[in-house]
């Protein structure tokens, strides 16, 4: 199918490359007048008729004209037109020069329609390549971040391959995706993250499919927040819409020239300061525990209680429970002769490794004026700072841009990647061993007790190839022996296509169709060998997913002038997009051969499979009103049919309006005196339809057909009704969202402003709403609930200090989102939106912010006292309180880019305030001692006992029991309730540093290169959370729960990473 | 030409999208409905759930009564919210939702069995709610229209339990047109489930015997006179387990939980061990049954165990056991001991043969492993006739109704003592067992007479009925092990046995009457109340608060 459809696209252009007109030829060459240089894409056009040109990359063009009175008409953005009459000249060459009143700037809106800024009534904000090429990261949501007011995007880990979390203007739904929508060359892109499962059942080792992209393959980047500007993409925009045009994909000129890239980073994980008096044990007990609660080694070796104590003298594995495993470690215990316990302070750093980043790009770009073509190919090679872990894309790309004949032109390009990321598992833990049962490697690296040679003891038993690590009870799976023995790859094979065909039908009237496919297979795959802690017996998991999207767009678009003061255009569109997914898990467990994978190497298999599929098709109009270019009207409506509801529910109609005033140019004295230059105001409103997940409206059952064996062995199958209560009434949900903004520039241009406040409120929400159990059913999707998110976003960016060789061009951004549960639909109290079932996680509840943590709190009286009970204890509420709100206030970047000559210093510092985190790092450590804070070198003698500030629960006197230092902080603060875990979220960080060099052109040129650049770019390279113990060297970063609605948790499944190096970038 | 290109791409396109363009995509392609669902395969889930109901719903049950650890320090968190989400779930979720899916189904073929077998779970079902929580939805649950059902007094569920057991004896006598051979609890043999509803009846009524006792001793002894009490050991009603590691998982879940390279899971009660070990002349001949000593030495070192250099609390007596109740490596926790986990995953003691199907205790003193002992092939002892005889001696000895207690206590023992023994001997330990026992010279029957007459002499010393009371509700409570829900019961409704261990803290707080009500259910509906205090009674509880501690 798709090769019929390649084939048909390949014979289009050939033909193209072939058509050909006639009469009179007019060439030359276009440059700008203020300082010379060639102008590519200026648009020619014979004046009075449709036929028209466009200048290639030198500014050279070439029309064909009637007669020598034709005046050929020469326009190009931020310039001023100009007319020229042909007379009897063939060679015809014309300088713009800029149009300073206008400034105008152009940005991509939806459906790919690219209109002056100041026209729109909501906010757009666009991207160039320069902040998103030659960065260290192959994942583009990483790149964004902080870059763009209004979105919000987190990374899962800093494990290579990861997930990463990305909202506009909050989250509009409880339990729905809150994710947005991606188009790339016009056509949407899928970036679901697939991961097999939830957050401790191995969740956050997938990648978010955006990971496809090739960053350094961009031409720009455009995000549409608001629902005005999003209305026409239909319930899919209404999460936002990042528009991203590749080099493929883009519709102006191109240069003839090859461009070679080559990158070389390293990337680095932030560890924690560990503390090196205390050593592993409990109650200032020497011993192989989790825990780093031991004396100090020269307090062991001084008191008679601790220096008779074997552990002193003896390694760890002469003290097995398990007699096999004691034996078959005895040669290697004894090979070691005398021990003597030592502190080894280097023992988590090296377990960490730095890795390498190297990533190569070629660009090739050319063409004449019917016909350019551009052809990208992309290698990325990343080592993650674990062993093992690692990442290696692919990118191969292909853009043709035709001018079939005079009516038609095409526009298609073909992007394919192959992804290939492994890691060794990744799974939530919170600080003794992983969660569900599913390992993780980074589980019990953080929390190694001092003593502890994680990278010098064996950690394998040499008869049974099985993990052996510290504890008697062998119950910690060896990190070293995950490292070896288990790993998890994904590998995605992704051809995504896209083509515009644009038809002028007559003068005014254009019909734009596009048609665009991506296509994906990704192949997941889980090998654990036997022998570990968890799934003790081999596990083998292979999780395959086929995602397809077609999606047809036809567009007929109007523009008529209406008198000199008054253009009016309209335009009518019709989409259909279809979504399949196909997904087959196949679960082999109990090996036979160790290091062998494949599903008849288990003795057990259970496969199942599923297929969704579903389909909207929507007719949307646009209206767009010009009156004397200072006041400008946008209507626009969609009417979707969805396949997701019942036939009844299936229609919804939603419209958009927005409005955009430029009083500077109605009353054009406000510019004098060059303090205002340009001043816009808007205002819009926008709505949008949200859509339920396929299958939500009938009743099922679930059937096992190997639920159980009866006594003779025979297997028991069985049928059971779905806990999921189908809802026939299931309707869409509406959002609707207001916006205001003003924008300007003063100073003659030096400043700019733009501001946004918007509210957005989504009403009769779709969610997966839990119910009482009672009912019969545990949950159904129903539309109750009312969300609000309210917000302001600004940027002021400005050029200070400009001389001819110096610049310095400041960029701020700031994003302030408050969401708050306004409703639940009456009855219910509240939904838990991510977390562990019914106790700690986010919560919507009614009358607090979107996404509170809820979790078991420290009781307390009425004072706020805690209540201690008879050991000089904590105690914890009866159920979970909430704890936090993990919504930062804000967050805001600084953007600052020096200029000197040829020299350019760009340096991003991102602050976040406030929000509320979980952290099991934080618990782990400090609950087990880890680190610094609670050390000699923080002051924090453990010697000494300690008492819990509050009061008595039995007679409310205050509290007067001494504890110790690890019942203080391991049996109350931080491993007692989750409390403990809590901290504020305020962090500050270095986020981007990049110095860069232009090498002069006059020196390049003699030989024969058309420009170089060379480039030094840090990424991430220092952080600060205020309000976390410092020795903890925590990053906020971090989305423990996965890819999803939940924030605000971490889980230990990896430390953020600092990446450093440099780019060449060659131009022939 | 280049026209007709043009047309045939745009042809192409259009085709491939009207391909698509179905929006009649409304049935789940992945998943069965009940129209085309099998009624053996409902009823086989039926089954496996209400195996989950009784394990779940009994689990606070032997913590609360000392039959296994309690992990909180206070009794307001022993039986906090939070716990019983599932428990909720898989009772009305999940077992109420098929049974009322199945007995429409039934009865229109004429499967009466199925519907017999449906109707008894769920009257069982229903009355372990009430047990409990206390009152609970039954009249406007289970019904998709109504989000928000009430709850009904815990009395009116006892009568409609009643009825509904009443209404499924009926089902089994009565013709049907096939029987239940798949029935995984009795292969279909419906006198076992006669004998099993008349059993659940009995129950009912002896838990209603402290706010209706003329009505419990009429009852009681008309189900005497019937004559149709479980009384053999293949009438008892058990959930037998297999030894099936994965795919699926056939083992008992005490030993799923604990039988691994890296054993940890439950820790036993020191309270129980203790009395099963030392309150009488010998230990008890189950004791080797119960539980496996992964180490047949007690700890020295204290971090292993910290309690080793604690002090006995003050509060309590010389009667009581602490920290460790043995000198032989028995070793599990003190009653409401929160205290943190130390590396003794392979240290502490074990689920034994009994019921869970792990390891037979030969003074072997190794770690637990994987698949090791019986691999778990063990039972869920949900109505043993050794309880029916407890409670026709409880019910005897306090309202008079037919038969001696002491005869019921000696019946009682004799039979929880042959069918632990008839289970333990039919595991694969049985071999471990004989060869342990000729070695050391055990004779079984030898133990259990000298146990019985231990037992018998300590009943007749007792002078007053709550002293005989103690005697049969102390040895109702050591033949339970494995059975929570009535051990709660047992306890509730008589005090006994009297003297438990005490909570390490003080002031725990008064002792849980019934759980607190699942999290979930008060706050998805909007009718539901959590109670003030777990000393909130259930509906049958008129004790006084002092009764318990």
């Amino acid at each position: 199918m798709t090769k019929h459809l390649f084939m048909c696209l390949v014979g289009i252009w050939l033909l193209g490359t072939t058509a050909y007109g006639q009469s009179r030829r007019i060439t030359g060459k276009v440059t700008s007048g203020e300082d010379g240089t060639d102008i590519p894409g200026v648009s020619v056009v014979v004046k009075g008729t449709t036929t028209g040109a466009t200048t290639d990359a030198d500014g050279q063009y070439s029309i064909n004209v009637p007669n020598e009175n034709a005046t050929l008409v020469y326009s190009f953005v931020g310039m001023t037109s100009r007319e020229v009459q042909v007379g009897n000249r063939s060679v015809l060459d014309v300088v713009l020069s800029s149009d300073n009143k206008q400034l105008q700037e152009v940005v991509i809106t939806a459906q790919g329609i690219a209109r002056e800024k100041k026209a729109l009534g909501y906010s757009v904000v666009a991207l160039d390549k320069k902040l998103i090429e030659d960065r260290p990261q192959a994942d583009v949501g990483r790149i964004l971040q902080g870059k763009i007011p209004g979105v919000n995007i987190t990374a899962t880990s800093g494990v290579s391959g990861t997930g990463t979390n990305i909202t506009i203007r909050g989250y509009s739904s409880i339990t729905g995706s809150t994710q947005p929508l991606f188009v790339v060359d016009g056509v949407p892109f899928n970036s679901s993250t697939n991961s097999r499962d939830g957050f401790t059942q191995g969740g956050q080792s997938a990648s978010s499919r955006f990971l496809d992209l090739d960053p350094n393959n961009i031409e720009n980047v455009t995000v549409l927040k608001g629902l005005a500007a999003t209305v026409t993409y239909g319930d899919q925009g209404r999460n936002g819409v990042i528009l991203v045009t590749t080099k493929n994909g883009t519709r102006s000129a191109r240069p003839t020239e090859v461009a070679v890239t080559q990158s070389f980073f390293t990337n680095t994980a932030h560890l924690p300061t560990y503390q090196n008096d205390y050593v592993g044990g409990f109650q200032q007990n020497l011993g192989y525990f989790f825990s780093n609660f031991g004396p100090t080694l020269p307090e062991a070796y001084a008191y008679p209680s601790q220096n008779t104590n074997t552990a002193l003298t003896n390694h760890p594995y002469a003290f097995f429970s398990l007699a096999s495993l004691r034996d078959a470690m005895a040669p290697y215990v004894s090979s070691l002769g005398q021990y003597q316990m030592q502190v080894y302070p280097n023992n988590v750093r090296d377990f960490f490794r730095t890795g390498n980043v190297a990533t190569t790009s070629l660009n090739l770009s050319g063409g004449g004026e019917k016909v350019s073509y551009n052809v990208s190919a992309g290698y990325h090679n990343e080592q993650g700072y674990i062993p093992n872990n690692g990442l290696r894309k692919l990118n191969l790309g292909l853009g043709i841009n035709a001018q079939l004949s005079k009516k038609v032109s095409i526009v298609t390009s073909l992007n394919f990647a192959n992804t290939d990321q492994f890691s060794p598992p990744l799974n939530a833990g919170q600080g003794n061993n992983t969660l569900g049962g599913f390992p993780s490697v980074l589980a019990n690296v953080m929390f190694t007790p001092r003593q502890v040679d994680l990278m010098g003891w064996p950690y394998e038993n040499p008869i049974t190839g099985g993990s052996v690590y510290f504890r008697s009870g062998n119950d910690i799976p060896n990190p070293r022996w995950i490292i070896d023995n288990y790993k998890t790859t994904g590998v995605v094979n992704r051809l995504f296509a896209s083509t515009s065909l644009t038809y002028d039908i007559v003068k005014d009237l254009t019909l734009l169709y596009k048609v665009g496919l991506d296509t994906y297979s990704e192949n997941q795959q889980y090998m654990f060998n036997k022998g570990g802690v968890d799934l003790v017996n081999g596990f083998y998991n292979t999780f395959d997913v086929r995602n397809t999207i077609w999606d047809n767009s036809a567009i007929l678009s109007y523009t008529k002038p209406v008198g000199e003061k008054f253009t009016l255009s309209a335009r009518l569109g019709a989409n259909m997009r279809n979504d399949r997914y196909n997904a087959t898990s196949v679960v082999s467990q109990n090996q036979l051969a160790r290091n062998l994978f494949r599903h008849n190497n288990f003795i057990d298999n259970v496969a199942s499979n599923g297929f969704t599929e579903q389909t909207r098709i929507g007719i949307f109009g646009e209206i767009t009103a010009d009156f004397n270019n200072y006041l400008f009207l946008n209507l626009a409506g969609r009417n979707d049919w969805t396949s997701t509801v019942e036939v009844a529910n299936r229609e919804i109609f939603y419209p958009s309006a927005s409005v955009s005033f430029v009083p500077t140019t109605a009353f054009t004295g406000m510019q004098g005196g060059g303090v205002l230059n340009f001043l816009k105001l808007r205002a819009g409103v926008g709505t949008s339809a949200g859509f339920p997940n396929p299958y939500s409206t009938r009743n099922v059952l679930n059937q096992s057909a190997r639920a159980w064996l009866n006594s003779a062995g025979t297997t028991v199958q069985t049928h059971s009704v779905d806990n999921t209560l189908g809802n026939p009434n299931l309707m869409p949900e509406l959002h609707t969202e207001y916006e205001a903004g003003i924008e300007g520039k003063m100073f003659n241009n030096t400043l700019n402003f733009d501001l946004t406040v918007y509210q957005r409120n989504t009403s009769n929400l779709i969610t997966s709403s839990p119910l009482d159990a009672s009912t019969g059913y545990t949950n159904t999707t129903i539309n109750i609930g009312k969300i609000r998110n309210e917000g302001i976003e600004l940027n002021l960016s400005g050029t200070f200090f400009k001389t001819a060789s110096f610049a310095w061009t400041p960029t701020l951004v700031f994003s302030r989102n408050r969401p708050k549960v306004l409703d639940l639909g009456g009855t219910l109290q509240e939904v838990q939106v991510a977390g562990f079932g019914g106790s700690l996680g986010n919560y919507a509840v009614v009358g607090q912010p979107f996404n509170v943590i809820k979790g078991t709190g420290f009781r307390r009286n009425d004072q706020g006292q805690f209540l201690i009970d008879g050991g000089g204890y904590l105690l914890t509420t009866t159920s979970p309180v909430v704890l936090g709100d993990p919504n930062p206030a804000f967050t805001s970047s600084l953007i600052n880019n020096f200029t000197y000559k040829d020299l350019s210093l760009e340096v991003m510092v991102a602050y976040r305030h406030g929000g509320a985190m979980y952290s099991t790092t934080a618990g782990a450590l400090l609950g087990r001692g880890l680190t610094v804070d609670n050390a000699l070198a923080g002051g924090i003698d453990r010697a000494q006992t300690m008492i819990i500030p509050g009061v008595k629960l039995a007679d409310g006197t205050p509290n007067t029991t001494q504890i110790t230092a690890s019942d203080f902080y391991f049996n109350n603060y931080y491993f007692f309730g989750d409390e403990g875990r809590i901290y504020d979220g305020s962090t500050i960080r270095l986020q981007e540093v990049s110095l860069s060099y232009r090498l002069p052109k006059r020196i390049l040129n003699k030989i024969g290169i058309k420009s170089a650049s060379f480039a030094l770019t840090g990424n991430n390279l220092w952080y600060r959370a205020l309000y976390f113990p410092k020795g903890l060297n925590f990053d906020t970063d971090n989305l423990g729960l996965g890819v999803g609605n939940g924030m605000g948790f971490e889980f230990l499944t990896g430390p953020s990473s600092r990446r450093l190096g440099g780019t060449l970038r060659l131009t022939f | 030409m280049l026209k007709r290109y043009i047309g045939i791409t745009l042809l192409t396109a259009t085709l491939l999208g009207t391909g698509a363009c179905k929006l009649d995509l409304l049935d789940n392609p992945n998943a069965v409905t009940t129209n085309n669902t099998d009624i053996n395969y409902l009823l086989n889930s039926i089954e496996l759930t209400y195996r989950d109901h009784f394990n779940g719903v009994g689990d606070s049950g032997m913590r609360l009564t000392r039959m296994l650890n309690q992990g909180s320090a206070i009794y307001d968190n022993a039986v906090s919210p939070g716990n019983y989400d599932g428990v909720w779930t898989t009772a009305y979720a999940g077992l109420l939702t098929d049974a009322k899916t199945l007995i429409p189904i039934a009865e229109s073929r004429q499967l009466l069995v199925h519907a017999g077998i449906a109707r008894t779970l769920r009257a069982s079902t229903m009355v372990n709610l009430v047990d409990a929580f206390g009152d609970v939805p039954y009249t406007e649950a289970n019904d998709p229209t109504n989000f928000n059902p009430k709850t009904d007094g815990g009395a009116a569920i006892y009568t409609a339990a009643l009825a509904e057991l009443d209404k499924a004896i009926e089902n089994f006598s009565a013709t049907s047109s096939a029987g239940a051979t798949g029935d995984l609890i009795f292969g279909g043999t419906t006198d076992s489930w006669i004998r099993t509803a008349n059993t659940l009846k009995l129950k009912i009524y002896l838990n209603r015997r402290l706010i209706d006792k003329a009505g419990s001793t009429a009852a009681i002894n008309t189900l005497i006179a019937g004559n149709k009490l479980i009384s053999t050991n293949t009438q008892n009603f058990v959930f037998k387990f297999g030894s099936n590691l994965t795919n699926p998982d056939t083992r008992h879940p005490r030993y799923a939980g604990q039988y691994g390279p890296s054993g940890g899971g439950d820790y036993q009660s020191n309270s129980y061990m203790g009395t099963l070990y030392s309150s009488k002349s010998a230990p008890d001949p189950r004791i080797r049954f119960y539980f496996y000593r992964q180490t047949v030495r007690n700890p020295t070192d204290v971090n292993a165990l910290r309690c080793i250099t604690n002090a006995k609390p003050a509060h309590y007596s010389d009667a009581d056991v602490f920290c460790l109740p043995t000198s032989v490596g028995y070793w599990g926790r003190d009653h409401l001991s929160n205290e943190g986990i130390p590396p003794d995953g392979l240290l502490r003691t074990a689920w034994g043969v009994y019921p869970a199907g792990g390891l037979y205790d030969n003074n072997a003193g190794v770690p637990v492993s994987l698949g090791a002992g019986a691999g778990g092939a063990g039972i869920h002892p949900m109505m043993m006739r050794s309880f029916v005889d407890f409670m026709l001696a409880e019910s005897a000895l306090t309202m008079g109704t037919t038969g001696s207690a002491r005869d019921l206590l000696k019946s009682g023992i004799e039979k929880s003592m042959a069918d632990v023994r008839t289970m333990v001997l039919g595991t694969t330990e049985a071999g471990k067992i004989a060869t342990f026992e000729s070695d050391n010279k055990i004779v079984w029957s030898d133990e259990v007479t000298k146990y019985v007459s231990t037992v018998l002499a300590r009943y007749d010393a007792a002078t007053t009925d709550d002293a005989r009371l103690n005697v049969i509700g102390t040895e109702y409570w050591l033949a339970l092990y494995g059975n929570g829900i009535e051990s709660y019961n047992l306890y509730r409704r008589t005090g006994k046995p009297a003297n438990q261990q005490p909570a390490l803290d003080p002031n725990p707080g008064s002792f849980a009457r019934s759980y607190y009500y699942p999290a979930s259910y008060i706050t998805r509906n909007a009718n539901a109340r959590q109670k003030a205090t777990v000393t909130v009674p259930v509906f049958w509880d008129n004790n006084p608060t002092s009764l318990f501690r």
